[in-house]
C-alpha cells in the first residue's frame, strides 16, 4: 500500500508519463522548477538547505577532529583561519567540529520530529475528513486536545518521566506538530471530497480506502509538503530553545541546541560560543523558510501561519 | 501523601486540592507549589505581555505597509527582515542584546518588580520583551501581510473605491478590520509558542521568574512543583484562548450575529 | 440636440500579463444620453465588466492600463482629472452596482454605515467624512444614528424597497437574503445622488424571481431619482426588458450598437444574428438551439480584423481589415465590412450580406 501511495504520489511530482485516472493538479516538480528559475528567494534558500544538508551527510569527512576530543586548549577564540576557525569551547573541543556534527543531529532531530507528527496528522486529518460524522468528530476534538500541549509541556513531562535523551525533542515536536498535520490534510480533504474526480472513483464503486489513499491523499500533497517545510524550521528552532533549557537532548549529545547551552555560563567571556551555533541555525532556518516560502508560492498554498 | 491509597482516591483528592488552590508541597523547600509560582509570575507575565505588545506593533504598521507597497523596496526590506527575525531563536537574539547592551545603562540582568518604580521595571524587562517578541512580530508581520493583501483584493475594498473614498478610508476604515480577523487567530496560537520563549530568554537574562523556576525543579526531580508549573501554563493558555475568543467574536460580527439568523 | 451625458471616445484598456498584453477593451466609442438605460451585452470576457471599470477607473494599475482619445462626463474628459476629483466623481456623479452583492458589501459594517457614508462624501451634511473622524466613527464612538447621512440611508432603504428599513440598517449584509443585499448596494449606489449608475451584471447572482424584481426597481428609480443606467449583462433578456439602447461586444470589441427594438428586430452584424439564435424562444420548434462554433479569440497578441472573423460564417478576405463601423440604419450602426458600399455593390448578384435573423441558416 505505501509503495502504491509513494508510486502515485512521486508520479505526481514528476509528471510522468503515466497519467492517472482521475488525476489533476499536474505536476508539482514542475512548477516549483519554473519557481525556481525566476525566483532569487527560492535559489537562496534551496541553496542553503543543499550545503546544509551535504554538510551533515559528510560530516565525518567535513569535521577536522572528533567533536568529542578535549584535547585543545581551552576557550580559543576564532580565527576564522588555522587549526581551529571557529574556536574552541570550555572543555577545549574544536567548535568547527561540533557545529558541522551539530548540523547532522539538528537535522535528523527536526525531520524525524516533523515525520513523527505527519505520519499520525496527516492519516487522522484524511479519515476525519473523508468519514466526516462522528469519526471527524471524535479526531478533531482529539486534535483540539492536543492543540493545548505546547512543544515544552511535553518536553517538560517526557524528561520529567524518561529524562534527557535525543528523543525527548523528537517526541515533544513531533507530538505538537500532529494538529497541525491533521487539521491542514482535513481541510484539503474537505474540498477533494466533492471533487468529480473523487465522485467519479466512488461511483464505479472503488473502496474507500483505496480512494482516500490512491486519489485524496495524493492531490493533497501541495499543502502537506509545504507545512512540512515550515514545520522543520520551527522544529529546529524549537530543538534548540528544549535543548538550551536543558529539557531536550543530554548535553553530550552535540545538537546546536546544545552548543548554545553550554555557551550558557560564558556569554560575556567566550561569546563565540554561543554565537556561532545560533548563527547557523538562523542560516539554515532561513533557508529552509525561504524555501519553504517558494514552495508555498509554486503550489499557491495559502499562508496559515501556523506553528 | 496518602501513597497507600487507591489511585482513582488519590486522584479524587488530588483534584479536590487544586480547586481549592491547593498545589501541594515542594519536595525540596517545603513551600506550598501555589504560593512558589505566584511568587515568580509576575517577572513573567511582564516580558510576556510587553513581548506580545512589541511584536504586534512591529506587526501591523509593517504588514500593512509591506501589503500596501508590494514588490517595492519596502516590501522587500520588511520581508527580509521578517525572515530573518523569524529564523532566530528568542533566547538567542536575547544573547545578542546581553552583548550588545553590555556596557550601557540598560541593566541585562535580573528584575525588578513592578511596585518598585515603573522605570527600573521597564528598563529591566525591555531587553527580554524584544527578545520574546521580535521572531513573534515577524511571524504575526507576514501574516498581517498576506492577510492585507487578500483582503485588498476583495470585491468589498472596490465596493469602496467606487464609492469615492480615498485610499486611507479604504485601507484603514474597509479593510483593516477584516484583515484582522484571521491575523488574531494565529495571534492566539502564537501565545503559546511565545511562552517557551519567555522561559528561554530568563534564563539568558537571569530573571528569577516562572521559567527558572520549572527549570530548576526540573533539575531537581522537584515533582510537586513539575506539576503545579504544567498546570499553570494551561491555565495561562486557555485564559489567553478565551481572551482570543473574545476579541475575535468583537472584530467579526459574523460570530457576533450568527446565532440569530 | 443637448450634449450627452457620457461619450466614450476609443476606449482601449490593457492589462500587462506574464504570458503578453491583454487587450481586454480594444477601441470602442459609444454615448448614454440623459435619462437612458443603455445596455451592454456580451459573452464573459468580451471585455464589457472592464469597460464599467475603465469608466470609473477602477483599473487597478499594473497590470491594467487605460487609453482613450477621450471619456466625457457632463463635457468634461474624466482622464484629464485629478485623483481627489476622480473621488469626488465615484459615487457623487457615477456610481456603480457590483455582480455579487454578497462579497460587494463589506461584511463588518452595518449596511445603514455602508449607505450613509456615501451620502457624507458626497452630500452637504454637517458632518464631517475627514480620515480621523471617519476612523472615530468607525472604532470608537460607532455610526450615529441621529444623524443626517443615517436618515438619509434609511430613507433610500426604504426607497428601494426594503422592509423595516429602521431594523435592517443595523444589520450586517449576512443577515440578509441576496436580493435585500442588491437593494443595499442600489440604495448605496443612489446615496451620493449621482447622474449616472453603471450597474455589471447586477442580477446575475441573484434568483429568477428576485431579478425581475431588482430590475423592476431599477426601472422606477431612473424616473424617481432622473439618473442615467449603462447595464452591463450577458443576457440578451435583461436588455431586452429594460434597455432603450444598447451595445453589443465581443473580444473587446463594439460590434453593433442600436436602438433595442431596432436591433433586436433586425441585427446587422453576423455575430449578433448568431447571438439571437442562441437565445431559446417561446415558439420555438427547433430541436436543439443554434451554437456558434469555435470559441472566444485569445485576447494575447490579438491580431487587426474583425476578430469574429474565425466562427463568422460569412467571413471573407475583407475581414482582416481593420474593423469600421457602418451606419446600417437610424442611430444603428455594425461594425462588419459585409456592409461597406464595395462589398454591397460587388455583392449585388449573389447572396446578399445578411439582412434579417432568420436568413443564414436557410442560405446555407
Amino acid at each position: 500500500m505505501i509503495s502504491r501511495l509513494i508510486n502515485t504520489v512521486s508520479r505526481r511530482l514528476t509528471g510522468g508519463s503515466e497519467t492517472h485516472l482521475f488525476g489533476i493538479r499536474s505536476n508539482l516538480l514542475e512548477r516549483f522548477s519554473r519557481i525556481l528559475k525566476r525566483d532569487r528567494k527560492a535559489q537562496v534558500g534551496l541553496s542553503i538547505v543543499a550545503v546544509v544538508s551535504l554538510i551533515a551527510i559528510f560530516a565525518p569527512v567535513i569535521a577536522p577532529y572528533d567533536p568529542m576530543s578535549q584535547n585543545f586548549p581551552v576557550m580559543q577564540p576564532p580565527t576564522f583561519t588555522g587549526a581551529h576557525p571557529l574556536g574552541t569551547d570550555s572543555f577545549g573541543r574544536d567548535l568547527l567540529s561540533r557545529v558541522v556534527f551539530g548540523a547532522r543531529l539538528s537535522l535528523a532531530v527536526g525531520l524525524s520530529a516533523v515525520a513523527f507528527g505527519t505520519l499520525i496528522g496527516v492519516p487522522m486529518g484524511l479519515y476525519a475528513g473523508y468519514y466526516g460524522g462522528w469519526v471527524d468528530d471524535l479526531l478533531m476534538r482529539m486534535v483540539d486536545t492536543m492543540w493545548a500541549f505546547p512543544a515544552l509541556l511535553i518536553a517538560i513531562l517526557a524528561v520529567a518521566i524518561h529524562g534527557q535523551s535525543i528523543w525527548v525533542p523528537i517526541f515533544a515536536i513531533g507530538f505538537a506538530l500532529i494538529d497541525d498535520f491533521a487539521r491542514i490534510t482535513r481541510g484539503e480533504v474537505l474540498s477533494i471530497r466533492e471533487e468529480e474526480y473523487t465522485l467519479a472513483a466512488e461511483s464505479i464503486g472503488m473502496g474507500k480506502f483505496k480512494i482516500m489513499f490512491e486519489e485524496i491523499l495524493p492531490n493533497a500533497v501541495a499543502p502537506i509538503l509545504v507545512q512540512y517545510t515550515v514545520s522543520t524550521a520551527r522544529a529546529i528552532l524549537t530543538e534548540a530553545t528544549l535543548s538550551f533549557l536543558g529539557i531536550g537532548v543530554k548535553i553530550t549529545t552535540p545538537t546546536w541546541g546544545s552548543l548554545l547551552r553550554q555557551g550558557r555560563g560564558f556569554i560575556q567571556q567566550a561569546w563565540w560560543i554561543s554565537i556561532i551555533p545560533g548563527l547557523i541555525i538562523m542560516i539554515t532556518v532561513l533557508g529552509i523558510n525561504l524555501f519553504g516560502d517558494a514552495l508555498r508560492d509554486a503550489f499557491d498554498v495559502k499562508e496559515s501561519g501556523g506553528t | 501523601m496518602n501513597l497507600d491509597e487507591p489511585v482513582h482516591v488519590q486522584y479524587i483528592n488530588w483534584m479536590t486540592d487544586i480547586t481549592q488552590g491547593d498545589l501541594g508541597t515542594s519536595f525540596f523547600s517545603n513551600q506550598p507549589v501555589l504560593e512558589m509560582i505566584v511568587g515568580v509570575i509576575e517577572p513573567t507575565l511582564s516580558i510576556g505581555t510587553l513581548g506580545m505588545l512589541i511584536a504586534v506593533s512591529i506587526a501591523l504598521p509593517a504588514g500593512i505597509i509591506s501589503a500596501l507597497r508590494r514588490y517595492q523596496p519596502e516590501d522587500y526590506v520588511a520581508t527580509i527582515l521578517a525572515f530573518l527575525g523569524l529564523s532566530m531563536p528568542e533566547f538567542w537574539i536575547g544573547i545578542l542584546l546581553v552583548l550588545v547592551f553590555a556596557t550601557t545603562p540598560i541593566p541585562i540582568y535580573g528584575y525588578t518588580a513592578i511596585s518598585q518604580g515603573l522605570v527600573s521595571w521597564l528598563s529591566h524587562i525591555i531587553l527580554p520583551a524584544i527578545a520574546v517578541g521580535v521572531p513573534y512580530g515577524a511571524i504575526l508581520m507576514r501574516m498581517v501581510r498576506s492577510s492585507m493583501l487578500e483582503v485588498m483584493s476583495e470585491d468589498y475594498v472596490r465596493t469602496a473605491r467606487a464609492k469615492g473614498l480615498d485610499e486611507n478610508l479604504v485601507v484603514f476604515k474597509h479593510g483593516l478590520q477584516n484583515a484582522l480577523i484571521p491575523v488574531v487567530t494565529v495571534a492566539g496560537i502564537l501565545f503559546a509558542v511565545l511562552l517557551g520563549g519567555v522561559v528561554a530568554v530568563e534564563l539568558v537574562f537571569g530573571v528569577s521568574g516562572f521559567g527558572r523556576l520549572l527549570i530548576g525543579s526540573i533539575q531537581r526531580r522537584d515533582f510537586p512543583v513539575i506539576q503545579g508549573s504544567v498546570i499553570t501554563i494551561s491555565f495561562l493558555f486557555v485564559g489567553m484562548n478565551l481572551v482570543i475568543d473574545f476579541v475575535y467574536t468583537l472584530i467579526n460580527p459574523q460570530i457576533r450575529y450568527g446565532g440569530e439568523s | 440636440m443637448a450634449e450627452p451625458l457620457l461619450e466614450v471616445e476609443n476606449l482601449r484598456t490593457h492589462f500587462d500579463t506574464e504570458d503578453g498584453r491583454v487587450q481586454a477593451v480594444d477601441g470602442i466609442s459609444f454615448s448614454v444620453e440623459h435619462g437612458e438605460i443603455f445596455g451592454v451585452v456580451g459573452e464573459s470576457g468580451s471585455g464589457k465588466s472592464v469597460t464599467a471599470r475603465s469608466i470609473m477607473q477602477l483599473i487597478e494599475s499594473p497590470p491594467g492600463v487605460i487609453n482613450a482619445d477621450a471619456i466625457r462626463f457632463k463635457g468634461e474628459d474624466l482622464l484629464e482629472k485629478s485623483p481627489p476629483e476622480i473621488r469626488e466623481i465615484r459615487g457623487g456623479e457615477i456610481s456603480m452596482i457590483f455582480q455579487d452583492p454578497m462579497t460587494s458589501l463589506n461584511p463588518v459594517m452595518t449596511v445603514g454605515e455602508q449607505i450613509a457614508e456615501v451620502a457624507r462624501h458626497h452630500l452637504d451634511t454637517s458632518e464631517s467624512s475627514g480620515f480621523w473622524s471617519e476612523m472615530k466613527r468607525k472604532y470608537v464612538t460607532g455610526a450615529s444614528h441621529e444623524s443626517e447621512s443615517w436618515r438619509r440611508a434609511i430613507e433610500l432603504m426604504d426607497m428601494v424597497g426594503l422592509p423595516d428599513p429602521e431594523q435592517r440598517a443595523h444589520e450586517y449584509p449576512h443577515q440578509l437574503s441576496g436580493g435585500m443585499r442588491q437593494r443595499v448596494m442600489i440604495a448605496q449606489a443612489l446615496a451620493g445622488d449621482p447622474s449616472l449608475i453603471v450597474a455589471d451584471e447586477p442580477t446575475t447572482a441573484l434568483d429568477v424571481s428576485v431579478e425581475a424584481q431588482i430590475l423592476h426597481e431599477l426601472l422606477e428609480l431612473r424616473d424617481e431619482f432622473d439618473v442615467s443606467v449603462v447595464l452591463i449583462t450577458h443576457d440578451l433578456g435583461v436588455i431586452h426588458e429594460t434597455c432603450d439602447r444598447l451595445a453589443v461586444m465581443y473580444a473587446g470589441e463594439l460590434m453593433e450598437k442600436g436602438k433595442t427594438g431596432d436591433v433586436f428586430e433586425d441585427p446587422k452584424h453576423p455575430y449578433t444574428q448568431a447571438l439571437m439564435k442562441s437565445i431559446p424562444q417561446i415558439t420555438d420548434d427547433r430541436e436543439w438551439l443554434d451554437v456558434i462554433p469555435g470559441s472566444v479569440p485569445d485576447l494575447v497578441d490579438k491580431p487587426a480584423g474583425c476578430p469574429f472573423r474565425e466562427r463568422c460564417e460569412y467571413a471573407f478576405e475583407g475581414c482582416t481589415e481593420p474593423l469600421v463601423e457602418y451606419d446600417v440604419g437610424e442611430k444603428h450602426t455594425a461594425a462588419c465590412h459585409l456592409h461597406s458600399d464595395e462589398v454591397n455593390k460587388e455583392l449585388t448578384d449573389r447572396p446578399a450580406a445578411p439582412e434579417s435573423h432568420e436568413g443564414p441558416s436557410e442560405q446555407v
